[in-house]
């Protein structure tokens, strides 16, 4: 709506223009204006510019806009209608139509400028000129020389990870410049705070927290956010924001600090490069190692992420074909060894010597092999390992003790060895974080609120303990009066 | 030798080519020349060289994949979710009046088209099972056991009323025939981990006598993707392939011979018609003979203590019960067989609904919960998918002495394979008609992208062009539940 007067005067000031070099006999080809062809556009013009005025006035009225921002352009607004109803009413007098239209156009530019700062932002025209232009206008890029460049050593978990999001995703509308709904996203006070429809976020809970569930909906989805035409979350910025929901939401802390699951870690690798701590191989380079030695040994290589150097490594179908000497030819690419298969292989302990750089593995299957304690104090400095499968190996309670070193581990499988329950509840005990008991432990106290409180569909009054009878069979339903034929669809 | 797609061969060819040529060969050479264009050339690179398995047709996973391997139990003809895992006290008190119009009227009916419509309830009691308290019927008592490992999914819906197009639907995300089914896309796109067995494997058990609708071959085939990719019916009776071994007088090293050779003809033959099936043909010929030794292998029970086989309730391998088909699952799992599908027909209870369904759930509920169970004791459940029901459910309102088809609502269970365990995604309405849009609701569009999301693949960018335009499993729907992913 606001920009049909914008475009009508526009023509008509090119007319004009045109009109007037016409009389020049090179150009006579060119339009010329005539009277009443002049008084139709103008009172267009001027019915659209009020009515634009008016719509504008409307909107502004809802209080979405930054306040100063919308006066100014409320004011320039009327005047531009106000001038457009001069121009219809100056339009016979040449004089003073030569000298109005021009002015006008200026003035409707003016108001124009002034309705893209509230619709796009307050720097929209000028973050766009090239730098050295914008920099006569007085504009400075957002970030300031002096911060050293964001690494995932150094990287802070709102400012450097979540931030970004809201602000290249969220900003255009909920930000300064524009506040839909009353919300804006740009600072955390303000994300806690909420809009009109009140908070937004509640940490640690995904399912009350409007903000993720909405950018969850489908997309077709009226209350998806954000909103149809507007550039949407990647599929990235999603496991971000739901990970960083999960764990809290807290604002403030660095990354590096933080328990990070594999799929947010890869995103992290390719959004936070750089970093001492996290000497991630080159892809490239690992790419090109793995060409061909996979059907060199007869064993599967595939990579793990369409980003990142991570490999998985399949030697289970080359099954007794794959010792020691084929493992040790893996060396080049063991940096980036994430998940290992080696279930069914002639590897023996000297073998795993040759896995020493694989810092980053998260899964390896030794089940089935010749390995034995001595192996598994190979695995010390493994900090990744999240899953380890022994079944059917020499394993004993001893080897088990060692793997205390293990921080991340998870999923430990013993079916078939020689290991003692004890030593897996030892192993077990101190592997456990006391902090994450307390919590569950606070959380069954809630569970136990809830039950009393009968919020769970089809309970029947009993308590939801495992000892707990189950509901007895009803009394058969009485026989159904129609005669049972046998069906045959 | 070399693949005749081979860009230079195809160049040598097309200069070779004289008009004669051209005026004598005309249709069939331009349209093998066109062909050999249009298809992507690492679909058909040999890249089976020395015993290497196609590795799919994408380089790398769209993002970091939790499964590997999926078994697929697969209960045709429709199990009754009120009397499984869908609890409604609601329903049974108002079994025998009439079912509210308000919930049927404009809905689809099958059978029960212009009949009256009384509420049934459910004669099996539920119970709540483990720490996670799902509530299960009593008639599953092992599942009862492992709830606590399952995903139990209650607001599953369909469209097809009817079985064929609803296995149709299940499979192929279609009732078009013709469309490749979710096995075949997942070899398409990840391949198997192993050359020596088809990467895409069906089972098929039956019982009772009565609950049965037959199951056409058309669900396991791979549609418009080439045919190497299609599912491989094992026998459940017997060896699971019969007439493996070699015939009376003829010895190994004389097979690979006559395998050779037969693959050099159809080399000859392939450089001339440009027909990619007959590269199926040779890689067939191959798995056949890398079967011949892998099949007695997979066969071989002795290797499986007794205890392994009272877990399942197994009393022979292959007597053609779905707990011998289930170990046979296991095995294939272990041997790297990517998807396994086991059919178990005879859920189908129009009538007699009470005694029909407590015979199959006997035949059926120990060998499930079992299977779940010895994965997870291998350490293999964490990366395989294990998927637990049928086409579509029953009708809350009675037919005689059972149920008719029902497609606004029915339950599934997930388990392994990065799923999250002991958890109920979505439910239904207060009598079990239908499944509340509360997010949670779970089409077979969204199971198919689900289950792709567990292997890493974003359903929306594993496709194929076909007629024009691209294709895909899912289609133009789906929706990843990234609730259940763990």
């Amino acid at each position: 709506m606001v920009h049909l007067p914008i475009g009508i005067f526009l023509l008509l000031a090119a007319w004009e223009v045109a009109g007037s070099l016409a009389r020049s006999r090179r150009l006579a080809w060119l339009p010329t204006l005539g009277d009443s062809q002049r008084t139709f556009i103008l009172v267009l013009g001027a019915a659209a510019a009020l009515l634009a005025a008016a719509l504008g006035w409307l909107l502004g009225g809802r209080g979405d806009y930054d306040a100063t921002l919308v006066e100014q352009h409320q004011w320039l607004g009327f005047a531009t209608a106000g001038a457009a109803m001069l121009l219809l009413a100056f339009r016979r007098s040449a004089v003073l139509y030569r000298v109005s239209l021009p002015l006008f156009v200026v003035l409707l530019a003016i108001a124009a400028h002034w309705g893209g700062k509230l619709t796009h932002g307050t720097d929209y025209f000028v973050s766009s000129l090239p730098p050295v232009i914008a920099r006569l206008f007085g504009y400075q890029p957002a970030i300031p020389a002096k911060k050293p460049a964001v690494t995932f050593d150094n990287a802070l978990v709102f400012e450097n990870v979540v931030q970004p999001i809201l602000k290249e995703r969220c900003e255009s509308c909920h930000g300064s410049a524009s506040t839909k709904g009353g919300l804006r996203l740009d600072s955390w006070a303000a994300l806690a705070k909420g809009g009109k429809h009140g908070p937004v976020l509640k940490p640690g809970d995904w399912a009350a927290s409007p903000l993720l569930r909405r950018i969850d909906l489908p997309a077709e989805a009226k209350e998806h956010m954000p909103p149809k035409g507007k550039p949407q979350l990647a599929n990235d910025d999603l496991t971000l924001l739901d990970w960083w929901v999960a764990i809290g939401g807290p604002h403030a802390g660095p990354v590096a600090a933080l328990d990070l699951p594999p799929a947010v870690e890869d995103v992290l690798t390719v959004r936070l490069p750089g970093g001492a701590a996290r000497a991630v191989p080159d892809r490239a380079a690992t790419l090109q190692a793995a060409a061909g030695l996979g059907h060199q040994l007869g064993i599967l290589i595939r990579p793990l992420t369409p980003d990142g150097p991570w490999l998985e490594v399949n030697a289970r179908l080359a099954g007794k074909a794959f010792d020691d000497a084929a493992l040790a030819r893996l060396a080049p690419i063991a940096p980036a060894i994430q998940w290992l298969d080696l279930g069914t292989t002639a590897v023996t302990d000297a073998g795993l010597e040759a896995l020493a750089p694989t810092r980053g593995m998260q899964r390896l299957h030794l089940d089935q092999t010749a390995i034995t304690d001595a192996g598994l104090a190979r695995l010390a400095g493994f900090k990744q390992l999240h899953y380890l499968n022994l079944r059917s190996t020499a394993v004993t309670d001893k080897g088990v003790a060692t793997l205390r070193t293990l921080p991340r581990l998870r999923a430990l499988y013993l079916w078939q060895t020689a290991v003692s329950p004890a030593a897996v509840k030892a192993l077990g005990d101190s592997l456990v974080d006391p902090r994450r008991i307390e919590r569950w432990k606070s959380q069954e106290a809630e569970i136990d609120r809830l039950i009393a409180a009968e919020h769970f569909e089809g309970n029947t009054g009993e308590s939801l303990r495992p000892e707990s009878k189950p509901v007895p069979d009803p009394t058969p339903p009485p026989a159904s009066p129609a005669p049972d034929k046998k069906q045959t669809p | 030798m070399n693949s005749p797609f081979d860009p230079a061969i195809v160049r040598r060819r097309q200069l070779e080519w004289s008009r004669r040529t051209f005026l004598g060969k005309s249709a069939q050479a331009l349209g093998a020349l066109a062909l050999g264009s249009l298809i992507n050339p690492r679909l058909l690179a040999a890249a089976e060289k020395a015993g290497q398995p196609w590795t799919g047709i994408l380089g790398s996973p769209h993002f970091r994949p939790r499964a590997k391997r999926i078994i697929h139990l697969y209960m045709a003809g429709g199990p009754s979710h009120l009397d499984l895992f869908d609890y409604k006290p609601e329903l049974n008190r108002i079994h025998g009046q009439p079912f509210p119009a308000s919930f049927t009227n404009g809905q689809q009916l099958a059978q029960l088209q212009n009949t009256k419509l009384l509420a049934r309830g459910s004669s099996f009691g539920f119970s709540r099972c483990g720490l996670s308290g799902q509530m299960i019927s009593n008639l599953l008592p092992y599942t009862q056991q492992i709830a606590d490992d399952l995903c139990i999914v209650r607001s599953m819906h369909t469209e097809q009323i009817n079985h064929d197009p609803a296995h149709a639907f299940m499979n192929t995300g279609s009732i078009i025939k013709g469309r490749p089914s979710m096995g075949s896309w997942l070899l398409y796109g990840l391949g198997a981990e192993t050359a020596n067995l088809p990467g895409f494997i069906v089972l098929m058990s039956r019982g009772p006598s009565g609950g049965e609708q037959p199951v056409s071959a058309r669900q396991w085939s791979a549609g418009f993707l080439p045919s190497r990719f299609q599912g491989v019916q094992f026998q459940s009776r017997g060896l699971p392939v019969h007439y493996v071994g070699n015939p009376d007088g003829v010895c190994q090293s004389m097979q690979r011979q006559v395998i050779d050779e037969i693959a050099r003809l159809n080399g000859f033959h392939e450089e001339e018609t440009l027909d990619p099936e007959i590269q199926t043909q040779v890689a067939q010929y191959e798995l056949a003979f890398k079967m011949q030794t892998s099949v007695p292998d997979l066969a071989d029970l002795s290797s499986e203590p007794a205890a392994i086989r009272e877990m399942y309730g197994v009393k022979e391998l292959g007597d053609g019960s779905f707990a011998s088909n289930c170990l046979l699952a296991r095995r294939l799992a272990e041997r790297g067989v990517r998807f396994i599908q086991l059919y178990h027909r005879g859920w189908d209870q129009h009538g007699n609904l009470d005694t029909d369904i407590r015979d199959v759930c006997q035949r059926v509920d120990q060998a499930s919960a079992a299977l779940v169970k010895d994965l997870k004791q291998r350490g293999m459940l964490d990366d395989t998918l294990i998927l637990w029901g049928g086409e579509f459910g029953r009708t809350p309102m009675g037919q005689g002495s059972g149920r008719d088809h029902h497609i606004n609502a029915f339950s599934m269970w997930l388990a392994g394979g990065g799923i999250r365990g002991g958890l109920s995604w979505g439910s239904t309405d207060e009598l079990g008609y239908r499944y509340l849009e509360d997010g949670q609701e779970m089409h077979v569009h969204d199971l198919h992208a689900t289950m792709l999301a567990t292997f890493g693949i974003d359903h929306e960018k594993l496709i194929y062009r076909f007629q024009g335009r691209d294709f895909r499993l899912t289609d133009v729907h789906g929706r990843v539940a990234r609730g259940i992913l763990a």
